[in-house]
């Protein structure tokens, strides 16, 4: 069965990036991702752009919350003052790493750029209107803790 | 859509989105007329692009050509070996054909296997011995094994009945020419059976040995057989069916 996505350097780097970000080890994430593309040629997703992309970022996080489990759960609204800014990168990512599922993976996806909105929601499981408010509150709990740093 | 649905939907926006769904164009339309969702628009839309950037930094610069590639060339190489698989339509389509073109040889040479060498001077001899009726024939009643000085005294040198056919009874004898060839025939009283015995090797008719052959024929069929080069051939008023039966039926007995 043809593969027909991914094709290309930058379309790996999306799997390697959402693999990264839910594992934290470069090489495991590269060995997901390798092992996800092997079992994604002999499915029949394997020959449909759309599905065969969902299906990567599906076994990816299947994969990776196999290998590091995390806690599952809904974010909340930050009682406290927000920031106009984020604060540094390394504390903005760890923050995001230490969500609760699917809200990690819903970041992750969002702000990676290989799925649409409506298909973060079907690899997630979530109806767009439960992946917008997931979203804003993403937002607000970082500008909340840039207002915490600051 | 109103304010409040359009923050939600904007919630979810990526710049390039308006172009494919018509919702984040209508809440785009919505933000346009509304400057109060401007400022927490603004501010998301900054906090995505340094997310973006964040994400962007988490790439496989050192296990892209190490793992990632090689891995995603091996698929690409076993995807042109998959072109040639059996279930890929082309190839399909080919051995479709092939398979075809096979069935229909076989079919040919079913169709053919019984034919056998000198079948055309069989068919002849057959054609032109069934022409003939018993009261054509010299009468002579006995069972054909007892047919052999008959035959003797009336020129043919070598007579031969399959053992099957031995104790079937004649109406009558009869020495015919056959492209020069002396043919002894035989009316039996059993189904009108008509045999003919005759040495094929002046024909060029030889039929594998202890096997039979079958000629379709209007209104008789027949079957042959060989032995040591003495041909004996069957002959009864019907299709091939009912000959290959009546065979099936004496060497039955």
């Amino acid at each position: 069965m043809a593969v027909v996505w991914p094709t290309d350097r930058e379309e790996l780097d999306e799997l390697f990036r959402f693999a990264l970000f839910l594992g934290g080890d470069r090489e495991e994430a590269a060995r997901v991702v390798r092992d996800v593309l092997n079992s994604l040629e002999a499915r029949p997703e394997s020959s449909e752009e759309d599905r065969a992309r969902r299906f990567c970022f599906l076994e990816i996080r299947k994969l990776q919350l196999k290998n590091h489990p995390q806690k599952s759960g809904a974010l909340l609204k930050p009682a406290g003052p927000t920031a106009t800014s984020l604060p540094e990168d390394s504390r903005v990512l760890e923050t995001l790493r230490g969500f609760p599922e699917p809200v990690r993976s819903a970041a992750a996806l969002f702000f990676g750029t290989a799925l649409s909105p409506e298909d973060i929601g079907r690899v997630l499981d979530l109806s767009p209107k439960e992946l917008a408010v997931e979203i804003g509150l993403v937002r607000s709990n970082l500008l909340a803790l840039g207002a915490t740093v600051a | 859509m109103n304010s409040k649905a359009a923050r939600l939907q904007l919630n979810l926006y990526r710049p390039g989105d308006e172009a494919e769904d018509p919702r984040v164009a209508q809440a785009l339309d919505v933000l346009k007329r509304d400057a109060a969702l401007w400022p927490e628009f603004q501010q998301d839309q900054s906090v995505d692009a340094a997310c973006r950037s964040l994400f962007g930094g988490l790439n496989a610069a050192d296990e892209m050509a190490d793992t990632l590639e090689p891995a995603l060339a091996e698929i690409q190489a076993r995807k042109r070996v998959h072109r040639l698989s059996f279930f890929d339509p082309g190839v399909l389509a080919v051995a479709l054909g092939f398979l075809f073109v096979l069935g229909l040889g076989v079919w040919l040479f079913l169709a053919d296997s019984d034919k056998f060498s000198g079948y055309d001077e069989a068919v002849s001899l057959s054609a032109q011995a069934t022409q003939l009726d018993v009261g054509q024939f010299e009468p002579v009643e006995t069972e054909l094994r007892e047919l052999n000085d008959w035959f003797a005294m009336n020129g043919i040198e070598r007579f031969w009945v399959p053992a099957a056919f031995a104790q079937f009874r004649s109406l009558g004898a009869r020495v015919m020419q056959f492209q020069n060839v002396k043919v002894a025939q035989i009316a039996i009283s059993d189904r009108n059976m008509m045999a003919l015995i005759f040495n094929g090797q002046p024909l060029g008719i030889s039929v594998p040995k202890g096997e039979w052959r079958f000629i379709e024929g209007q209104p008789y069929s027949s079957a042959i057989t060989e032995k040591d080069g003495m041909c004996f051939l069957v002959s009864i008023r019907g299709t091939r069916a009912d000959v290959e039966r009546m065979i099936a039926e004496v060497q039955g007995n």
